[in-house]
């Protein structure tokens, strides 16, 4: 799907555009056509057989899985809640922060029998976290800002992400529990990782090797 | 117009003339071959009862699979899998005396998956099973299969990985650790997640296996990670798989295969299925495994019957999206005949070198614009017995 001797990465627009982009730079990459603020969508790194694509964090693991792109950079935030078959082989350290569960300050999440009402954008992660407690939930998924939820009493927790916690903090809501950490993480296509094996396996050393040069 | 009136279920579609042609050339290459290699066709019912496949343990989920209920309130599945069906009837129906048995199939898989993700629900397998038979030169027979099939579609580059169900499991086995544990570390090395498998990993650290299965997800590749593999475990039943391994891969390669064949131990899917040699087909082009096979010496014992086998499956559909369609000859002569030319007109049909067909047409003139409109430029005209070859301009 992608051309033999090119590998196509899927790079997760914003934040952790920003910051591959510096690993890549460090790595050994000219990116500087990405840095013009074009509004092209596809680029090729020039005399490097290396080509980026910007997408929406969803986008990269549909394209990664599909093959129409070899690899890809990605929160695990976005991987624990989409799921599909792929390598994840490199944790890249950047973009980190958690899935927490919260609520407002002072609240016993775990008090009384009745069945909870969990309000997140992580309709997936928050099943998984409660089916390894064996609790029964109901889940709302929330589009936007989350912290509401509970504000408004629709729900008795949320699950989200909590990178400073500052957000909480001002509507008086609390971590009660750390539901699991997050970082950019890199995935591989399955067959891209058998059939370009060699390309594959440098471009991974010269990450490794632009992350140890922090 | 009610909107299900008209159209098909996710993960369905209707395949047209060139799709439709390519997907059957592909079949019938891959059909030829097994023939050749002496298998034998068998179709088994599109639907089966559900307790078939959990009897099996299959490894597809029941939220995976088509339900419906028979008249008597069983439930029955669409077939989600073809090796299992393949078990059942050979554990239960066939002369045991008739073994080693082999078996080939040519038909669909129906599996649900989620939705708006673009894989479809309904895949045509075409695949083989080899049963009654073990050791090397049993694994060998379905390996070489393998290799000749997806040769015989004509995919340019292709790759078949080979690993070994006994490694994972022997390392494991040797750890003290539940299942869950286990489950947590197979699925870290089947992702290749290297990173989360070396904290899963590191209560282990001092124990004889840490350092394979640590290395596991990146032990692919060719000969020489064997000899890596060697270096990183001195388990017994391990190194038993590895020379095992050592000795296909060099029997393939004799076998005019040797650029064709790599290695993964990372291949641990399936651990509760396959006891033996496990693999995997790519071909160029493809994103996605199109082959997939292996020894799975216990199935057959689900139904009663100890009956050691070997077999794989190629996902038919997968395939052709990576293969190009052989320009195949289209209809070069339109044929208008009255109806007391028919016989005529039919054995100039049969016989003809090009390739014609009947105009469904009742006047000559319908017959002219009919061959106009499909680009046909040469009709040919049987009236009172007699023919007449006419040429017509688009």
């Amino acid at each position: 799907m992608t051309p033999e001797n090119t590998i196509r990465i899927a790079l997760t627009k914003g934040r952790l555009e920003k910051k591959t982009l510096t690993l890549l730079e460090k790595s050994g990459y000219d990116v500087s056509e990405l840095r013009t603020g074009s509004r092209k969508l596809i680029f090729t790194l020039p005399d490097s057989g290396v080509e980026l694509v910007l997408a929406k964090a969803a986008d990269v693991i549909t394209y990664v899985e599909h093959g129409v792109c070899d690899m890809g950079v990605v929160g695990k935030d976005t991987i624990m809640e989409k799921g599909g078959s792929f390598y994840e082989t490199l944790d890249l350290g950047f973009g980190a922060c958690r899935f927490c569960l919260c609520g407002k300050v002072g609240d016993d999440f775990y008090e009384g029998y009745h069945t909870r009402t969990i309000a997140s954008k992580y309709p997936e992660v928050t099943r998984k976290f409660f089916a390894d407690k064996n609790m029964d939930v109901d889940i709302i998924k929330i589009e936007g800002s989350v912290e509401l939820a509970p504000l408004l009493g629709l729900a008795d927790a949320i699950v989200d992400i909590v990178e400073t916690g500052t957000t909480l903090k001002e509507n008086g809501l609390e971590v009660f529990e750390t539901v699991a950490p997050i970082s950019a993480r890199v995935i591989v296509n399955l067959a891209s990782m058998k059939m370009k094996k060699q390309k594959i396996q440098t471009l991974t050393s010269q990450l490794e090797a632009g992350l140890s040069a922090d | 117009m009610n909107r299900y009136a008209i159209s098909t279920p996710e993960g369905t579609r209707d395949r047209l003339f060139g799709a439709t042609r390519l997907f059957r050339q592909n079949e019938r290459r891959i059909r030829a071959l097994l023939e050749e290699r002496g298998f034998d066709e068998v179709i088994t019912p599109s639907v089966e009862y559900y307790d078939v496949f959990t009897q099996a343990n299959s490894p597809i989920g029941l939220e995976r699979m088509f339900k419906i209920t028979d008249r008597n309130g069983r439930l029955l599945v669409m077939r989600p899998d073809n090796t299992i069906p393949i078990a059942r009837i050979v554990a239960t129906k066939l002369d045991q005396d008739a073994l080693p048995l082999r078996l080939y199939y040519m038909q669909k898989v129906h599996r649900a998956s989620s939705f708006h993700r673009g894989h479809s629900t309904e895949v045509m397998q075409a695949g083989v099973e080899l049963m009654g038979a073990s050791g090397m030169m049993a694994d060998l027979d379905i390996l070489t299969t393998a290799f000749e099939a997806l040769d015989s579609v004509d995919s340019g580059t292709f790759r078949i990985e080979l690993g070994h169900a006994g490694i994972y499991r022997a390392l494991i086995r040797s750890l003290d650790i539940d299942r869950e544990e286990a489950e947590n570390i197979r699925r870290l090395i089947e992702n290749k997640t290297y990173a989360a498998l070396r904290d899963a990993l590191e209560p282990f650290r001092d124990q004889e296996a840490y350092h394979a299965l640590l290395a596991m997800p990146t032990l692919f590749g060719g000969a020489e990670v064997l000899e890596e593999a060697r270096k990183l475990t001195s388990n017994e039943k391990a190194r038993k798989a590895i020379d095992y391994l050592e000795r296909l891969m060099s029997a393939i390669a004799a076998a005019g295969f040797a650029d064709n064949v790599m290695i993964d131990l990372g291949l641990v899917h399936g651990m509760d299925y396959y006891t033996g040699m496990m693999f995997c087909g790519y071909v160029g082009g493809s994103g996605s495994t199109v082959l997939q096979g292996g020894r799975y010496d216990h199935l057959c014992a689900k139904f009663g019957k100890d009956i050691p086998a070997t077999g794989f499956a190629i996902d038919l559909d997968e395939l052709s999206g990576s293969v190009e369609l052989k320009s195949e000859t289209t209809v070069t002569e339109l044929v208008f005949t009255d109806a007391a030319s028919l016989r005529k007109a039919l054995t100039y049909i049969h016989d003809s070198e090009k390739c014609a067909e009947l105009a469904p047409c009742d006047t000559r003139e319908d017959a002219e614009e009919v061959a106009k409109k499909k680009g046909i430029s040469t009709l040919v005209c049987f009236a009172e017995g007699t023919m007449k070859k006419m040429e017509v301009q688009a």
